[in-house]
């Protein structure tokens, strides 16, 4: 930061080492985030199995559990206890036990019951596990229930419907696969964006302030609206890499148009331009510019709407997402990557630039309230008071 | 010792006033809100469109079950395909049921009936949601449809699901979002607190000369235990918050979680220590910090577990120390115990010693360097 080069003048001042960090953050959490999720889905999840009954049907349950990618049977145990034991080691994420009189109630055709016990403190192994093992039990009830309506004698096309004559069959649009680059990566990428241009740029424009860089009382308006455009049009490119890397290596989706993606994302980018202006207009000093907005950056993915939908929301964070930026982004952003399109993008955008000008107004008032005071160190300003130690 | 902890909080209180709020008050503030979002813990009131092509009795009975379900909310029952697509590519509703135009007479005839219930899947969040409570409900209609028809029918006595499965959910029953997602949440917004106020000290001092003529390792221990304590003072604050405000569990014994989290702040303090011996300015050692923070937490395998991560990752995660408190910090919560606490807590010991043996050696080559600086200058001078 104190190696700044400075090109041009008012407003279209450039930061050299301001650009690289903003061009590197974004892109060095699309890698990390990208790396993280990229085998999309959880699979071999270790999980115990305790085969109490010595029959056949036993034995082939225990076959077809196996064969599910999603769990991983390492552990065959005799007794009951020892599951438990490994269950609070920790060793696996879930048991399975077949009880003793399984292969008995499917011959005399009494109902049977297979007991699954599963750590969900981790909710995204807890689902696996469920969904791998309801899969399972599902298929097999079906099977049996079928063969048991032919042996009453009913004609195999009648009994597969008496065993199971309503079926729910989901269709899953746009996100198929449950992938959390879809979901998570991208809105993750916006986040990105908006944690590199605030603390990148709040201190940037702090220093210049305190610097005496910033213009006179007149060019206010002029020098800040150069820089949400350079901040704004670098901020939508900077994110275009980061799609276009997350679509090689990552293979997220963009179906939307190239255009209006560019347009959403420089709208927002601008808006966080205009935020940034205003917390480096009113900071004391870069520290603070930097603690200031800790408090509402990085919680903020959270109340994007994105993740945690509104309506599952109480009134104050629901009023929460309409004062943040991403709040009104970060479905659109995803839906148009995702989808192709989204039907609230112009409204969200047309909301984003009011709060972009309502920053922006913060902005020029702070700028002019210290250029009213040339003297200009506030209270504060001066973190480093020495303070003798006795 | 008692001088050096009052200069700390002197110089704290005074000239860092910012800095010593997000110290004390970052977890609970995180706490609050995060903890605010997730009051409902499971997502609830899906917006859902039923395309009811039958019209029947029995279809209606079907969307009443749909419509009584605490997590749905009907936005709309259209008759026609096409009109509730269109509602659903606008975003009006998040799903949708399909029942097809002779579902009550298939229903009537024994025979076997297909619902479409087609989702957005680009929420996997709401996707799951919805999908795992449309299926309980069909599968409560078919069980009570059957059994129905059964009675009248005289047919066979079978057991309509022969096999079935007892589900036993530990720790989290309800997958509720904020068991999952708070504790982490608290933690880390602590951790941003105390690796800020202890870097930008250090780093003061650092700039001051402050540890020269002073034994290095008893002023950076006496530091070091300052700003665990008051960080351990925040935490304490937040999960008071979080038990006590929001209900959420703590089931685990007490001594162990302060035991973990003092051997977590030893190694994040020292951390920290190492990233404001690096950099020159306070700034730049500030936004290092920030930029740490996030990829810390989703990296820690809190979320998204080792499990499911490549070895490279995997390697990345086990360097990071929240990899090392997050998930026993939960565990503890909410089945009371943690099978890798002691491990664990070993091993943020061992990060914190290497930490801290790296810090000395690095404030002993600078004051050598230092007192050679001071020589040369004297030699110059004479």
């Amino acid at each position: 930061m104190t190696m700044m080069k400075k090109r041009g003048c008012g407003g279209w001042r450039l930061h050299w080492r301001a650009f690289v960090m903003l061009a590197f953050i974004p892109l060095l959490y699309t890698i990390i985030f990208g790396g993280l999720f990229s085998p999309h889905v959880l699979t071999q999840v270790p999980v115990g199995i305790c085969n109490l009954d010595g029959g056949q049907q036993g034995r082939v349950l225990v076959r077809e559990m196996a064969q599910v990618p999603e769990i991983s049977l390492i552990r065959e145990t005799v007794t009951k206890e020892e599951l438990d034991k490994a269950l609070e080691a920790g060793e696996i994420y879930g048991a399975i036990v077949i009880p003793p009189d399984f292969t008995e109630g499917i011959k005399s055709k009494h109902p049977v019951n297979v007991q699954l016990y599963v750590r969900n403190a981790n909710t995204a192994i807890g689902g696996v596990i469920l969904a791998a093992v309801q899969g399972v039990i599902g298929v097999y009830s079906v099977q049996v229930a079928v063969q048991n309506y032919i042996g009453a004698g009913f004609p195999p096309g009648q009994a597969g419907a008496a065993a199971s004559q309503i079926n729910l069959s989901p269709r899953i649009l746009y996100n198929s696969t449950g992938s959390y680059e879809d979901f998570f990566l991208t809105v993750l990428m916006l986040h990105a964006l908006q944690i590199a241009m605030v603390f990148v740029l709040a201190p940037m424009f702090t220093m210049e302030r305190l610097r005496g860089e910033a213009p006179g009382t007149k060019s206010v308006v002029l020098y800040l609206l150069r820089r949400i455009c350079l901040f704004g049009i670098f901020g939508a490119l900077v994110m275009s890499a980061c799609i276009g890397y997350s679509y090689s290596f990552f293979g997220i989706a963009v179906r939307g148009n190239g255009l209006t993606l560019c347009g959403a994302v420089f709208c927002f980018a601008a808006c966080m331009t205009a935020f940034s202006l205003m917390v480096g207009a009113w900071a004391p000093n870069p520290v603070s510019s930097i603690t200031y907005p800790l408090f509402y950056i990085m919680p903020s993915v959270l109340f994007s709407d994105a993740v945690w939908p509104r309506a599952s929301m109480d009134a104050l964070s629901r009023f929460l997402t309409f004062v943040m930026p991403i709040g009104y982004m970060g479905n659109d952003f995803r839906d148009l990557l995702v989808r192709g399109n989204s039907p609230g993008l112009l409204a969200d955008c047309a909301s984003l630039l009011i709060l972009g000008v309502l920053f922006f107004a913060f902005a020029a008032w702070g700028l002019k309230r210290y250029e009213a005071k040339p003297e200009g160190r506030e209270k504060g300003e001066d973190s480093h008071v020495a303070v003798d130690c006795a | 010792m008692w001088q050096l902890i009052v200069r700390e909080a002197t110089l704290l209180w005074n000239e860092r006033r910012l800095v010593c709020i997000v110290l004390l008050f970052a977890a609970s503030a995180y706490a609050l809100l995060i903890g605010n979002l997730y009051k409902g813990h499971v997502v609830n009131r899906i917006p859902v469109i039923v395309c009811d092509q039958d019209g029947s009795a029995a279809s209606r009975r079907l969307v009443r079950a749909v419509t009584n379900a605490d997590q749905y909310k009907v936005v709309a029952v259209l008759p026609e395909y096409q009109t509730a697509e269109k509602l659903l590519n606008r975003k009006k509703g998040e799903a949708m049921l399909v029942i097809p135009q002779d579902f009550s007479k298939r229903l009537g005839r024994g025979e076997a009936i297909e619902l479409a219930f087609v989702t957005d899947g680009s929420n996997t969040l709401y996707q799951g949601y919805s999908q795992s409570s449309m299926q309980a409900v069909a599968g409560t209609f078919a069980a009570e449809q059957a059994a129905s028809a059964a009675m009248k029918n005289g047919a066979p006595e079978l057991p309509p699901v022969p096999v079935s499965l007892s589900i036993r959910i530990k720790d989290n029953p309800t997958n509720s979002y904020s068991f999952f997602y708070l504790y982490g949440v608290m933690i880390t917004a602590a951790q941003l607190g105390v690796t800020a106020a202890f870097a930008i000290s250090q780093h003061y001092d650092l700039r001051k000369h402050f540890f020269c003529n002073r034994n290095i390792i008893r002023t950076l221990l006496v530091k070091e235990l300052f700003y665990g304590i008051l960080s351990l003072l925040s935490v304490m604050i937040g999960l008071t918050i979080i038990t006590g405000v929001f209900h959420m569990p703590f089931k685990g014994q007490v001594w162990q979680f302060l035991l973990l989290y003092l051997c977590f702040v030893f190694a994040v303090i020292n951390f920290s220590g190492l990233v404001a011996a690096y950099f020159k300015t306070d700034v730049a050692m500030m936004q290092c910090l920030v930029f740490y923070a996030l990829p810390a937490f989703l990296m820690s395998g809190y979320i998204w577990p080792e499990l499911g991560m490549i070895p490279a990752w995997k390697v990345i995660s086990c360097c990071v120390p929240l990899h090392f408190i997050l998930a026993d910090f939960r565990d503890l919560a909410l089945s009371g115990f943690s099978s890798t606490l002691f491990r664990h807590m070993f091993i943020l010991l061992v990060m914190g010693m290497a930490e801290a043996a790296v810090l000395w050696l690095w404030h002993e080559y600078k004051e050598g360097e230092s007192a050679h600086v001071t020589e040369i200058v004297i030699c110059l001078r004479k």
